[in-house]
């Protein structure tokens, strides 16, 4: 009995390295396309709070609803409106993505009941004066990048691919500000849950962690984010509630028409 | 006392073997001592100057900061464009450097059609001559503060870099220096700023203690060696020289005191000092040494006889020293500790490494001393018979110079300047100048604007407030140029307006305006106009939620922290001039208090930290004279055993304050933190002349009448004392080799002070005591 337990045990062994090796044969490519197309939503909407942190820990807290729908296979529009604080309520803003060109992105002042445009000054820009960047935000674009498989690790208890991400040109580097991306990507859900930013020296600049992911109508979603600049020890982090999924929100929501709209 | 003397020559190995070690083991840890050249450390924590600068760094991420001008006739070239864009680019990427100003890099705030786009000028170095005309039409019209910048005849361009708060500031200087020289750069430039200054001023240092302190050294060595003209005689004065300096420094760095621009001094003064001692010592030594032949005996007669006096005189000097510690600038307290421990270090070698060094040794065979003597004897006399027949014309001489320095006391000027201080060919002053004669300037003044609550920053009466005082301050002589959050707030505003020059200001309380909005009419959407009313304060916030659509976490962190609660303006200005900074802080206080209600506002920057070195200094120099004059009298009296003769002490030491402090009025020598130290510093070492004078003339008094003592007082005393007043006057006198002018003219005074107070002890105690004839003088007994 015991013989017939130890065989057993050794055998779903080897079936376990059969298929860990099997996995192991996913290039980093793979992995990353898988990780990109996993998700099949077309619409979203979540309750969306961004807490900044200098490094004397100070925090401004705005919060912000947030929708989002993908217009195409590449491109999405994103559309938040300010709850707080007060006196940058009702504010909004709308970015509009484009695949071939730089992003279209407008800002609503209730205060000069006027929509400014916001010149892009590319995707290495800060979000919102975070230590996101709109290129952190936005979706990665699988050929940005050159990807590279490094040995598997453990991030908090959870298997993870890890894969090195260079960039595909000189371009995309001056553009994101990143010579370099690391990104540990959870196995079973195939969600990011660590990356290290490199600057363009080279050097650790922004460490990504993902303190909370969530399945929500079969989708998993990252509702928790922190970005911590090692270099200025400011942090970031937004923390998504109320995620909505599907709600078939009307194509001209993404409007600047609607921007303007009294809520 | 002399019990330990005893001892000692009973265990001369013992003791000799005692003193290696102790020199020894606190030499060894001068490997741990610390430099800190910065002038603005020695301040004491509990001032409100201090604790408010101390504050504002901790709002604000960066305080110091270095200017780098590049001077070309071809500025905006090519290729000097380039250069100045890597140069930017690469002293961003250092790990001391919290941000770069540059005009390069500096952030056009710009109205688009349809909106305001903030963005760095130049998003790549330009690579055509008309790519460069672009930029420099781009950066004249910026309406952004350039005058650090650009000069004023645009002929330099200059980079403001912003050092971290949590570095040495002196450290990231060298880097940059280095950074520079590494480079072959077609253009010419200077560094400067106050970090480069504290790092000049350190090199500086470092140069004055490898070069005056060897110097010194020869100088006693020369002295000894025409006093004695024997191994002896030089190399046993000189080993407890070198080892009480060993030793006192090896304390400091034991108790974590740096070497600062107070601290620096200590070898040199000590050396000075520590040399009286032995050459008393020796002297007597080698005067008994002709009538006998028995060193231990000897030794025991010369210290029986010195044991008293050594010591007294060590405790007045080290008192002087001490009273350093009243003026409340920390690094001139420590260099009147340590100075006053190195004095009793070199007193208690004296009294046990030369005793039993001279023990061990055997009596020179043939000792010239006869010829000297003679001489200088005769000399002696004839003084002595001089002052005793012309008394009246003696008094009448002292009287005159008193009278004549008292008018120049108001003349006395207080100034402190870091520049002046240098040579001027001096890199650092050469830079400072050409740099503040043609931008802003680099020293500065915050003003810090405190609301009540997060977020009164956004009120525009506060930023109304904040432009008025730029305003006024720009009015100001010296003053550069002003920088603050109001200036972006007024910028944007325009902007937001079609770059209306009539919105070039801060919005009202309340705006009115025309704007747009969407309605839904019938199942369509329409734009109506609408006209409606919105607080300023709102306004304000949105502008700035705007430019943070597309800036950096931080880039506002240096004029406003992070819940808008309390902002900075920067006023630059282009001198460090004390008395320039006083005018303006009162003018500015003057205009804060009558115009500024909108919030809070504190004055601070490196121009009040100069300023409150300044004030301790003017307090300082009158209780430290007070302190020490008080303490050596007391001291004397003690000795003495009377206060008559405790006061007899102190008049030399009046005449020689009365004369330096004459002398600056006359010669235009600045009272500041260096030169401050000289009256105690001569109280503490000059009442040894008196003290020994007086001592001589109570044992003459008690055999003979007073111009016959007078006279033996003068061969006995009166020359050992010149001749100790030349020699630690020579010691005193190699600080006028520094590079640093304070240092000069410090050297110089004490120098004088020694001359003064020795002519103190040596001719108006003795026309006092032939004119009154004091009783107190014969009928006590002679000190123990």
């Amino acid at each position: 009995m015991i013989i017939k337990r130890i065989l057993i045990l050794i055998g779903m062994g080897l079936i376990w390295l059969a298929t860990a090796s099997s996995a192991q044969e996913l290039s980093g490519r793979e992995i990353m396309e898988k990780a990109l197309h996993k998700t099949t939503w077309k619409d979203m909407q979540a309750d969306v709070t961004l807490i900044l942190q200098n490094p004397r820990g100070e925090q401004r807290v705005r919060k912000i609803k947030m929708f989002s729908r993908k217009r195409t296979e590449n491109e999405s529009d994103m559309l938040m409106r300010f709850i707080s604080p007060p006196d940058v309520r009702n504010t909004a803003f709308l970015i509009i993505e484009h695949a071939d060109g730089d992003d279209e992105r407008y800002l609503y002042l209730p205060a000069l009941r006027r929509v400014k445009r916001i010149a892009s000054s590319g995707k290495g820009g800060n979000f919102m004066s975070s230590d996101f960047s709109y290129y952190d935000i936005g979706r990665p674009k699988l050929n940005d990048w050159t990807y590279r498989r490094l040995p598997d690790e453990v991030v908090e208890g959870f298997d993870c691919y890890k894969i090195e991400c260079l960039p595909a040109s000189p371009e995309i580097s001056r553009d994101t500000g990143y010579n370099k991306i690391i990104r540990w990507i959870r196995k079973d859900i195939l969600v990011t849950v660590q990356s290290h930013y490199f600057d363009r020296g080279n050097r650790l600049w922004k460490i990504l962690t993902v303190p909370a992911v969530e399945e929500i109508n079969g989708v998993w979603f990252q509702t928790d984010l922190v970005m911590q600049d090692v270099q200025t020890n400011h942090r970031s982090e937004m923390k998504f509630e109320n995620i909505k999924v599907n709600v078939n929100l009307p194509p001209r929501f993404f409007s600047v028409r609607y921007l303007q709209r009294v809520w | 006392m002399f019990t330990i003397t005893r001892w000692v020559v009973r265990h001369p190995w013992w003791t000799i073997v005692l003193v290696l070690a102790v020199t020894a083991v606190l030499g060894y840890q001068i490997r741990t001592i610390k430099v800190d050249p910065d002038i603005t450390s020695a301040l004491p924590q509990d001032i409100p100057a201090k604790r408010l600068y101390d504050r504002m760094n901790e709002i604000f991420p960066s305080r110091d900061f270095i200017l780098i001008a590049i001077e070309s006739d071809s500025l905006f070239s090519v290729e000097v464009i380039q250069h100045l864009y890597r140069i930017t680019r690469q002293l961003e990427d250092m790990p001391d450097v919290y941000t770069v100003m540059s005009p390069t890099n500096v952030k056009v705030i710009r109205g688009t059609e349809s909106g305001m786009e903030v963005r760095e000028i130049l998003e790549e170095p330009p690579q055509t001559a008309q790519e460069v005309d672009v930029y420099r039409q781009t950066l004249f019209h910026s309406d952004l503060p350039i005058e650090n910048l650009i000069s004023r005849d645009g002929r330099m361009a200059g980079i403001m870099v912003f050092l971290k708060n949590t570095i040495k500031p002196e450290d990231a200087a060298d880097q940059i220096l280095q950074f520079f020289e590494q480079q072959q750069l077609p253009f010419n430039y200077y560094i400067t700023g106050k970090p480069v200054l504290t790092y000049y001023l350190g090199r500086g240092m470092a140069r004055d203690m490898g070069i005056l302190f060897p110097l010194v050294i020869l100088i006693i060595i020369v002295i000894l060696w025409i006093s004695f003209r024997s191994f002896r005689g030089v190399l046993l004065p000189l080993f407890i020289v070198i080892s009480s300096v060993i030793c006192t420094i090896g304390l400091m760095a034991i108790f974590g005191v740096p070497i600062s621009h107070s601290t620096n001094m200590l070898p040199i003064l000590l050396a000075s000092i520590a040399v009286a001692d032995g050459i008393h010592i020796l002297n007597r030594y080698f005067e008994h040494a002709q009538h006998s032949r028995r060193s231990k005996d000897t030794v025991l007669a010369v210290m029986k006889e010195l044991n008293a006096p050594v010591i007294i005189t060590s405790i007045t000097t080290s008192f002087g020293f001490l009273a350093l510690n009243t003026s409340h600038v920390g690094s001139v307290g420590e260099l009147g500790i340590f100075t006053a421990v190195g004095v009793m270090i070199a007193m208690v070698f004296s009294l046990t490494f030369l005793p039993a060094t001279l023990s061990l040794l055997k009596i020179p065979e043939k000792i010239r001393e006869h010829k000297r003597r003679s001489l200088l004897s005769r000399l002696a006399i004839g003084y002595a018979n001089l002052l005793i027949r012309h008394r009246p014309l003696a008094m009448g001489f002292v009287i005159a110079v008193v009278l004549f320095a008292i008018l120049g006391f108001p003349q006395i000027h207080l100034e402190n300047n870091t520049i002046s201080n240098f040579p001027e060919d001096h890199p650092a002053r050469l830079a400072f100048e050409k740099v503040n004669q043609n931008f802003a300037g680099t020293t500065f003044l915050a003003v810090m604007v405190e609301g009540d609550s997060a977020g009164q920053i956004k009120e525009p009466r506060v930023l109304r407030d904040m432009v008025q005082l730029e305003a006024f301050l720009k009015s100001l002589p010296h003053v550069g140029a002003t920088l603050s959050i109001a200036d972006f707030i007024k910028r944007m505003n325009k902007v937001m307006h079609a770059d209306s020059e009539a919105y070039n200001r801060i919005p009202d309380d309340t705006v009115e305006a025309i704007g747009y909005e969407w309605v839904e009419r019938n199942g369509r959407w329409v734009e109506v106009p609408v006209k409606f009313k919105v607080p300023g304060r709102e306004l304000v916030a949105q502008y700035l939620q705007l430019y943070e659509m597309s800036s950096k976490p931080d880039d506002f962190a240096n004029l406003v922290d992070y819940q808008y609660q309390t902002a900075r303006i920067n006023a630059f200005i282009d001198t460090e001039s004390a008395n320039v900074l006083r005018e303006i802080e009162q003018k500015t206080r003057a205009f804060i208090a009558e115009n500024f209600h909108s919030a809070r506002v504190e004055l601070t920057g490196t121009s009040q930290l100069f300023l409150a070195i300044n004030d301790l200094v003017v307090g300082g120099q009158f209780w430290s004279i007070l302190a020490s004059l008080f303490l050596v009298t007391l001291v004397t009296t003690l000795s003495f055993r009377s206060v008559t003769i405790g006061l007899f002490n102190a008049i030399p030491l009046l005449f020689a304050m009365i004369f330096n402090f004459g002398f600056m009025g006359w010669t235009g020598t600045y009272l500041n933190i260096v030169t401050m130290l000289t009256s105690s510093i001569a109280i503490g070492v000059g009442v040894d002349y008196a003290v020994h004078f007086i001592h001589r003339y109570q044992m003459e008094l008690a055999m003979m009448s007073e111009e016959e003592s007078l006279r033996v007082t003068m061969v006995e005393a009166g020359v050992p004392i010149v001749l100790n007043a030349l020699t630690v006057g020579l010691g005193f006198a190699v600080m006028m080799f520094s590079i640093f002018a304070g240092v000069q003219n410090m050297g110089m005074l004490i120098t004088l002070a020694m001359f003064t107070t020795c002519f103190g002890a040596i001719t108006i105690l003795p026309v006092i005591f032939l004119t009154f004839k004091p009783q107190v003088l014969k009928k006590k007994e002679i000190p123990q």
